[in-house]
């Protein structure tokens, strides 16, 4: 009748609650130390997971508006070899109708690392740095043509609302590895804004609703929905100690019913958030260094803005938070499109070099960061957008959006770094070789965090629903 | 409480993947060989051929031949399609035993007697029957006679879907509702209560005792009501109690049945099932018009206790019903507003693949209505027939068809004749005023040419007729010239005209659609009553103009037209459904003002990157072309055009709009243009037979007057024989002058004519609009080949289930009437027995099927199937389909009236209260939750109906906006539903964000305050016993009265320290201010006397402040001072040197080139009218429109200015007078926003109301914010955020303006002296101590404001009191029904 993560049994919940929540503010002052210590009570999902995993965590960089794989992590010199002339191939419908030649990319690339992928110049930080870590796949594929629906599938399975986000399924699969933090984050800061679909792609669906997504403003004033306390903290004490005396008192006439147990234990796990997110976004026992490698002092001021994400999505894998995904922000300030800010059905050549700069340097710190930690070996890094963009121009010097073929990376949990996987045709139009869909790249993840995806299931409305829906294979050849 | 994963769910257990099978079988092993040798078929007896055949080979074939075959499916390594096959066993072993049933694992995995083996395969567990029948079976010695694999043929009849349904058909709820015998019980008489209390004495429990008054009174009240009672009604119940508790009790049903909040709560229940929303969701999340009207609906349906038959006819089928039902007070057609749902599906942005569009949206009606109405999953069978109910494939196309025969629509719901209002009048005093203005037109002509000379003179800017006489007029004496000037312009309209003639005959047409021809007009689809009832117009047609100085607005050629009568009427027009088999081009002669056309693909209807929808202003004629078809070619497509409103996404707010069209035409893209002759309207004067050709202008002239007096007789006969071209030879003639077209010098009785139409015209009311469908012609779908739309197959007719009747529909029409009719016959069980197990569900806390929504295998059987039976059988039959009456008749049993106690015997005995032996207790639901908060602190605006308002408003949850891709979030951490799928039973779950929610959210604390401010208390303890009996409708004991007030006076003795310096620093600031003051008001006073002279011309006090950015609005946008230059979005204009702005436009400025924190916004602003809410006059906000602060009028109190901010951050009611005057007069208002968070308000220079502060100055960023005028935020002119008014200056200002600089602002007396001239006037003595002051002032300012952080401030003594009812809102009492 209750929520697994809170079927305390009801003697130890009553212990629990008879020590007030004086004592409660002092463990909630512990830092990260006591932090850690939570994680190890962790909330249970539906149990152990089917077999060992590899990852224990995933941090998902989310491009949303559709990276051109042609200017990033798939090369192809037969684009600039036939700048300007007509595709020689059958055109798809395009989300414009307005299409152009073929347009080669104005980013040269150059071999990364000892594994010597070729990566663009618009990421110079993580070819650099971290080319070896990269496992891309060069033929992921969506149904879907447009943001919305393409960011809800991709999150999801399903191209709209109501179905659980990939995150929701693995807190749902495994639980949450501490109490105090939300199992599944995402984390914005800035002018970052909602992805095209709205906060549908994060939610549990008809999962229960603790799965959700919690929405982390990283540099907010107020980074969680209703996190910061109104009143002195004294004051807030007094009173749940006033509301938990009235509760348990009701509770106990009613014969401790489970969910009025549950609802008068959450107040706890409430308040120790209160300290716990604050504790969390304070970046001032970090180091310089460390700041530095995720481009706290870069002079692009969205780069700043994303490193915070970064630099926190560390804090919160350390914290044994399981999904974490960042969010883009604008090409510049004020610049609008914050819902795709990788669209650039013009001017690609600018857009696309402030967004990479805008990510590159905090997303190569924080692989940096993770592997010195440590941390790289059980966390799972994706970095991927909706779709990719077309080998031919739009109007003149921007992309429409392709499905048809794209490029992603893994990076992490043991995946093969440096390795490619499939492969497009040689304009970058259509998958030719090793074809892959969202529900295989979902059915890797699961594996890699001990989930087997088709036993994954959930219940509704008549069905047994799955996030790789009927469909999905995990990639043996990445991982 | 649905909080935990149904059995079942999650990760099928462990590692184990395959078969697994005990040690011990393996002996077994050595029998079953033994039984190998007479297992072959010949040798098997005939009876146990005969059971095989009978009562195993189907079950086998359809439940396990899918995973189990010899064509490459042997999951576990099982095949079970042959006897040898299954000999072999399974990966680890057999799985049938013969003459074992114990050891074989076949039987425990259909028992599902072993964990993570369930068979079938996520499916439901077989019939209790057929499992008998396989013990049966394996006892015998597991008999069969399968030799081999079965062929393709045996195959197809061994799962012959006929016999499958057939079988699938014996589940309980496909079973007739029968009309049960009512059990006997002791000690009760209502049935209700007979077959509950036979159940629990028959498992052995005994029922609650009945609840005490209090706990029942608001048991009802959340029940029927979704509020707590109030103090008054708690009083009265009770004492009625005492005087007689049934009576007592009856009466307060009753009551509440009645009063209109019944209504609001049980609509809700419904817009669940019907996944209510205001907009569509995905990328742009539009709205969906007129949503609400849909709710409004709902509401009065339900307090008018309207057959639930009846609304489930309307649901389906309220367009087309014979008699509709009407509202007379309303003048509303309610029937029709019923269909609403359907349009409440979710749309993709711009589709490439639009037909998956299609299937998806039609899906989403299809899973709805079959969850909502039939408890039945019909969605699952869109790839393959349904895997656990009697549902096919072709049953799910039989219904797609239907819901993909309407056309997506926003319609009219007006009761019959309301918008026919004057019409009859209106068209005969039309043809009156057609006689007497040819009369008066030709009485005229004999004097007209002389007056067409200074036309002719005016410098050549014409257009039309007139400009081809100035051009002969040009042409002076030139004989010859002027008549090859005549003789080639004639000669280029013939040729233009044969030309498209020679196209219309030729090959490259696809489709000529010619709405002059009444036929081809009538062959579209028509709504609205513009188009009615002539569809198609003959030449000559023409409209009248309404602005008071002209007689005609235009005439027309033959073509469709919505405005014939009033631009007020609706009108919207279809094509049939036209395949692109090749790839053409698209011209449309059209023309119009505020409506909008487009080629709808597959029906979506929205607009897009590649869904062009073109508008149409201004009214002329123009040939629109479609070039981009070729990108759609394979799909289907519709021509639509629409009047403003009634579009069915993209419908616009406006009063009056129409469209007219001549001919859509379809040629082979590349085409020549099939256009009428551009000189179309010089016709008449060229086509006069051997007539000679003018050679002079006075020759011309007289040809022209000619042929405009015999033109006018023409139109004047009404002869049917008038053409395009005369009708544009007239319209030419208007527009050029050449006509008299001005009211003034009119006969007075044409005159009067038309006074009286536009009279009669003014009084059409404006329709009522609601989401809606337009019947089509019915066609029936192909069944999508593995639910792909890629694979069309066999086409499905339009039916029923098959379950129950697959007789195709004998309609032409789409079948929804057909359908709706069927939901209701008497052979179709689900519908009774749904509706009365959702109300049942909400009375109860679950239904008596937990599965609300699914009535299939996969649902759960119900636990009084004879009650539910009783309950549907009474409905139907005797109830009349009642919901009140059936609502009423539940809660008045013992059953209901029960406490919630739990003894001893059920919580062990029946843990889930399944048999209900006590009253269950449930959380209240998000909208019960957040409407008591508003009910217990005395807010809550018990307005009902309207357009959807935000989360922060007072009025109930049910009329908060539900949008999609922003639903509240106060409501959605309660489980407010994601509005996708029917909801029949919500979560209710136990989250954090929950208790952060009532801990911090500040809509939450701010009524704990509101509640406590109006709550009367003589003395603590009448307080906190007032409090406990608002919101608990209990008294408090006298421990908990001890137990608040020690609370409240520890909160008072920890709030007081901080009050208590807080007060001293209060005192300390005004003691500096005023030395301040002291120091500087003699040297202002000073100044001011030396003011004498005026101030230079021209030059306005005002402007010596030096604002940052100036709008005159003289004659553009521009900022006179600074760089923020303005740019109008929608419609604006500047008329008579102020800016005009009309409810659908406003300006935005450049971004601010500077940070402002604090800052002054001045206005001077005329309205339109006083009774708008929401408009915003001037605004600074981000560039995403989310965060801003304004000056607003009436948003949260009419005729009130208020400082409007992002949801109310730093709003608080300034508390002014109500404004009278800003209608006649303009004007001046200026907000300042000072460092610390003040706001103050000035009005015509006088501070308006008392001065707020309530949270922090917010800080825009340069670059990041700007400034809006006409719009309180936001980036479109939306919902109540527009102003409608003129806005004759403004100002910004990057400071807070003193006081006395705000009254000079207005003043333009001169009498001001600015804060740079004081300085520089003071001592240096003074400015020293003048530093030193403002300094300390400074630093005081900063300690009060952590003060105030920490919730000091206002000396407050209440504030302990609100931090009391803030914790009472976090009582479990509160929040729980018990």
């Amino acid at each position: 009748m209750i929520n697994p993560p809170f079927s305390l049994p009801r003697r130890e919940l009553l212990r629990r609650a008879s020590t007030g929540f004086g004592m409660m503010a002092m463990s909630g002052l512990l830092g990260l130390e006591q932090a850690r210590g939570a994680a190890q009570k962790s909330v249970p999902g539906l149990g152990l997971p089917n077999f060992r995993p590899r990852a224990k965590q995933v941090i998902f960089c989310y491009m949303s508006g559709g990276v051109s794989h042609l200017d990033s992590f798939d090369p192809k010199p037969k684009l600039r070899e036939m700048h300007g002339q007509p595709m020689p191939v059958k055109v798809e419908r395009t989300q414009f109708n307005n299409n152009g030649n073929i347009f080669g990319s104005p980013f040269d690339f150059h071999p990364g690392g000892q594994s010597g992928i070729p990566i663009s110049d618009l990421f110079p930080y993580l070819r650099q740095h971290c080319a070896d870590e990269l496992a891309v796949i060069r033929s992921m594929t969506s149904p879907v043509n447009e943001h919305a629906q393409g960011n809800i599938f991709f999150h999801t399975g399903f191209p709209f609302i109501g179905h659980p986000s990939a995150g929701a399924w693995t807190i749902y699969g495994l639980g949450s590895a501490n109490e105090n933090l939300p199992g599944y984050v995402v984390l914005k800061s800035g002018e970052a804004a909602t992805p095209h679909g709205g906060v549908g792609q994060w939610s549990s669906g008809y999962l229960p609703a603790q799965h959700q997504a919690s929405i982390i403003q990283v540099d907010g004033a107020e980074p969680i929905r209703n996190i910061v306390p109104r009143e002195p903290d004294l004051i807030q004490r007094s009173r749940l100690d006033f509301i938990r005396q009235v509760d348990q008192e009701f509770s106990r006439s009613n014969q401790h019913p489970d969910e009025v147990e549950a609802a008068i234990h959450n107040y706890e796990t409430a308040y120790r958030m209160q300290s716990a997110v604050p504790e969390l976004c304070d970046l001032r026992d970090e180091s310089t260094a460390t700041k530095e490698l995720y481009g706290f002092s870069s002079p692009n001021v969205m780069t700043r803005a994303y490193a915070q994400q970064a630099l926190l999505a560390r804090r919160l894998v350390e914290r044994g938070v399981r999904f974490v995904e960042m969010t883009c922000l604008p090409q510049t300030p004020g610049g609008g499109q914050g819902p795709n800010p990788w669209d650039q059905h013009g001017g690609l050549e600018t857009g696309h070099r402030n967004m990479a700069q805008q990510v590159d340097q905090p997303i190569a710190g924080l692989l940096r960061d993770l592997k010195s930690r440590g941390l790289l070996d059980e966390t799972l890094v994706i970095w991927a957008g909706e779709f990719g963009r077309t080998p031919f121009s739009q109007g003149s010097d921007g992309r429409d959006h392709n499905p048809f073929g794209f490029s992603i990376w893994l990076a992490g949990a043991g995946v093969r770094g440096g390795s490619i996987y499939g492969e497009t045709d040689e304009f970058g139009y259509h998958v030719v070789d090793g074809k892959t869909s969202v529900y295989d790249l979902w059915a890797t993840v699961l594996h890699l965090m001990g989930l087997n995806h088709d036993k994954l299931t959930f219940r509704h409305g008549g069905r047994d629903f799955r996030l790789t829906d009927v469909h999905g294979h995990v990639l043996h050849d990445v991982i | 409480m649905k909080t935990s994963p149904t059995p079942g769910n999650g990760l099928a257990g462990s590692f184990r993947t395959t078969f697994r099978f005990p040690a011990w079988t393996i002996p077994c092993w050595v029998f079953h060989l033994t039984l190998l040798g007479r297992a072959f078929a010949a040798d098997l007896p005939a009876d146990q051929v005969e059971f095989f055949e009978s009562r195993i080979r189907p079950i086998l074939a359809q439940e396990c031949y899918e995973c189990h075959n010899s064509r490459g499916d042997e999951k576990g390594g099982l095949n079970l399609d042959h006897r040898s096959a299954w000999q072999k066993g399974g990966n680890t072993g057999p799985v049938i035993v013969p003459g074992d049933p114990g050891a074989s694992l076949l039987l425990k995995s259909i028992r599902h007697e072993e964990a993570d083996l369930e068979m079938p395969k996520a499916g439901a567990k077989l019939d209790d029957r057929i499992i008998a029948d396989f013990t049966k079976w394996i006892e015998l010695g597991a008999p069969d006679p399968r030799d081999e694999p079965p062929s393709a043929e045996q195959l197809a009849s061994d799962t012959d879907w006929e016999a499958i349904r057939t079988r699938r058909q014996g589940w309980w709820s496909f079973q007739p509702i029968v009309n049960p015998a009512i059990p006997n019980a002791t000690g009760v008489t209502h049935p209700v209560d007979r077959f509950i209390r036979a159940k629990l004495a028959t498992e052995g429990l005994k029922p609650a005792p009945a609840a005490d008054p209090r706990t029942l009174l608001r048991r009802l009240h959340f029940t029927l009501a979704g509020l707590p009672p109030t103090l008054a009604e708690t009083q009265s119940f009770l004492a009625a109690w005492e005087r007689d508790r049934t009576a007592a009790v009856e009466n307060r049903i009753d009551g509440l049945l009645a009063a209109p909040t019944f209504g609001e709560r049980w609509a809700r229940h419904w817009m669940d099932w019907t996944r209510y929303a205001d907009s569509h969701g995905s990328e742009g999340d539009p709205a969906i018009p007129y949503a609400w009207r849909y709710r409004d609906y709902l509401i009065r349906a339900l307090n008018a206790d309207i057959p639930y038959d009846q609304l489930v006819r309307e649901h389906l089928a309220g367009d087309l019903l014979e008699s509709p039902r009407i509202n007379e007070s309303l003048a509303l057609n309610e029937s029709a507003i019923g269909l609403g749902h359907l349009r409440m599906v979710y749309h993709g942005f711009a589709p490439t693949d639009v037909l998956d569009e299609r299937v998806r949206f039609t899906d989403d009606q299809i899973d709805t209505v079959s969850k909502a109405f039939l408890g039945l999953t019909v969605s699952c069978a869109r790839c393959h027939n349904h895997k656990f109910d009697a549902i096919s494939q072709a049953d799910y196309y039989a219904m797609f068809g239907i819901f993909t025969s309407s056309l997506p629509a926003t319609v009219t719901v007006d009761a019959p004749g309301v918008l026919e209002k004057n019409r009859e009048a209106l068209i005969e005093e039309k043809a009156r005023i057609k006689q007497a203005v040819a009369d008066h037109w030709i009485a005229n002509l004999a004097s007209v040419p002389t007056a067409w000379n200074p036309l002719l003179e005016k410098p050549s800017d014409e257009k039309g007729i007139v400009s081809f006489l100035q051009k002969i007029r040009a042409l002076g004496e030139d004989r010859p010239a002027i008549a090859r000037l005549w003789t080639e312009t004639s000669d280029a309209l013939k040729k233009e005209q044969s030309a498209t003639e020679a196209l219309k005959a030729s090959d490259a047409v696809k489709i000529w659609w010619d709405f002059s021809d009444p036929a081809e007009a009538k062959r579209w689809t028509g709504f609205g009553l513009g188009l009615s009832p002539a569809r198609s117009s003959p030449a000559g047609e023409f409209t009248l103009a309404l602005d008071g100085a002209r007689l005609f607005d235009r005439i027309l050629p033959a073509g469709s037209y919505t405005h014939g009568i009033s631009s007020r009427d609706a009108g919207l027009l279809a094509s049939e459904p036209l395949l692109l088999d090749d790839e053409y081009d698209l011209y449309v002669d059209v023309a119009g003002d505020g409506s909008s056309f487009r080629y709808a693909v597959q029906h979506y209807p929205r607009s897009g990157t590649v869904f062009p929808v073109k508008n149409l202003e201004g009214g002329a004629w123009k040939q629109e072309k479609f070039d981009r078809l070729d990108y759609w070619k394979g799909d289907s497509i519709h021509l639509e055009f629409a009047t403003a409103p009634d579009a069915p996404v993209l419908a616009k707010d406006a009063e009056r709009s129409w469209f007219g069209v001549r001919d859509a035409i379809l040629v082979k893209k590349g085409s020549p243009a099939p256009t009428h002759a551009a000189q179309e309207y010089l016709a008449p004067l060229f086509d006069r037979g051997d007539a000679l050709v003018p050679q002079t202008l006075d020759e011309a002239l007289a040809r022209y007057a000619q042929t405009l007096r015999e033109t006018i007789l023409h139109w004047r006969t009404n002869d049917g024989t008038f053409s395009d071209e005369e009708a544009l030879f007239l319209q030419s003639s208007i527009e050029g002058g050449l006509l008299l077209n001005s009211l003034e010098g009119l006969p007075a009785d044409l005159l009067a004519a038309h006074q009286q139409y536009a009279s009669l015209e003014s009084q059409i009311p404006v329709a009522t609009r609601a989401p809606g469908l337009h019947e089509q012609k019915g066609i029936d779908q192909a069944l999508y080949v593995q639910g792909s739309h890629k694979q069309p197959g066999e086409i499905i007719p339009r039916r029923f289930l098959e379950a129950i009747d697959r007789t195709p529909y004998a309609t032409t029409g789409s079948g929804r009437l057909e359908f709706a009719g069927d939901l209701l016959r008497s052979d179709n069980p689900f519908t009774a027995r749904v509706i009365v197990n959702r109300l049942w569900s909400y009375l109860f806390e679950k239904g008596l099927v937990t599965t609300v929504d699914n009535f299939g295998r996969l649902g759960e059987s119900p636990s009084h199937p004879e009650l539910l039976d009783h309950l549907a059988y009474r409905f139907r039959e005797e109830q009349g389909w009642s919901i009140k009456t059936l609502i009423r008749d539940l809660l008045l049993t013992e059953t209901w009236q029960q406490d919630g106690l739990v003894t001893d015997d059920s919580e062990s005995l029946d843990p889930e209260n399944r048999w209900l032996s006590h009253y269950p207790m449930r959380r209240l639901d998000a909208e019960a939750i957040r409407d008591s908060f508003l009910a217990v602190s005395g807010q809550l605006d018990p307005q009902l109906f309207g357009p959807p308002v935000e989360g922060t408003s007072n009025r109930r949850s049910l009329y908060v906006r539900v949008n999609r891709n922003t639903l509240d979030p106060l409501l959605t951490t309660f489980d407010f539903p994601t509005p996708v799928s029917a909801v029949g039973r919500r979560d209710a779950t136990n989250v954090p964000a929950q208790s952060l929610t009532l801990l911090n959210d500040p809509f939450i604390i701010e009524q704990a305050g509101l509640w406590v401010k109006k709550t009367p208390g003589e003395n603590p303890e009448a307080m906190i016993r007032q409090l406990y009996e608002t919101a608990l409708t209990r008294s408090p004991s006298e421990s908990e009265l001890e137990q608040a007030r020690a609370f409240v006076e520890s909160i008072e003795v920890e709030r007081g320290a901080d009050q208590r310096r807080f007060s001293e620093l209060s005192t300390e600031q005004n003691r500096r201010e005023a030395d301040l003051a002291a120091i500087l008001e003699p040297i202002r006073r000073t100044l001011l006397s030396e003011l004498r002279s005026p101030t230079p011309s021209g030059v306005s006090p005002a402007d010596a402040f030096e604002p940052l950015s100036m709008w005159t609005f003289d004659q553009d946008l521009h900022d006179g001072r600074g760089q923020l230059h303005g740019t109008s979005v929608g419609s604006t204009g500047i008329v008579e040197g102020a800016l005009r702005v009309t409810g659908d436009g406003f300006v935005a400025s450049a971004p601010l080139d500077q940070d402002l924190a604090e800052k002054t916004i001045a206005a001077v602003v005329q309205l339109d009218a006083l009774d708008q809410r929401g408009g915003g006059v001037m605004t600074v906000q981000d560039l995403q429109g989310g965060i801003f602060d304004s000056i607003v009028i009436g948003e949260r109190r009419e005729k009130h200015w208020l400082s409007g901010s992002d949801n109310f951050t730093r709003t608080l009611d300034f508390e002014g007078m109500e404004e009278s005057e800003a209608v006649g007069t303009p004007i001046h208002l200026a907000f300042t926003y000072e460092s610390d968070g003040t706001i103050r308000a000035y009005r015509n220079g006088e501070p308006y109301g008392k001065s707020i502060r309530k949270a922090p100055l917010h800080t825009f960023k340069a670059g990041q914010a700007q400034v809006l005028f006409g719009l309180r935020h936001g980036k479109a002119p939306s919902g109540n955020r527009t102003l409608r008014g003129q806005i004759l200056e403004a100002r910004l200002f990057d400071r807070a303006l003193t006081p006395a600089e705000a009254r000079a602002l207005t003043s333009g007396n001169g009498q001001f002296v600015s804060e740079r001239e004081i300085l520089n006037a003071l001592n240096p003595t003074h400015k020293t101590e003048k530093v030193r002051l403002e300094t300390e002032i400074k630093e005081i300012r900063l300690e009060m404001e952590i003060l105030r952080r920490r919730g000091a401030g206002e000396a407050d003594p209440s504030k302990a009191w609100r931090d009391l009812a803030h914790a009472i809102f976090n009582f479990k009492e509160f929040l729980y029904l018990r």
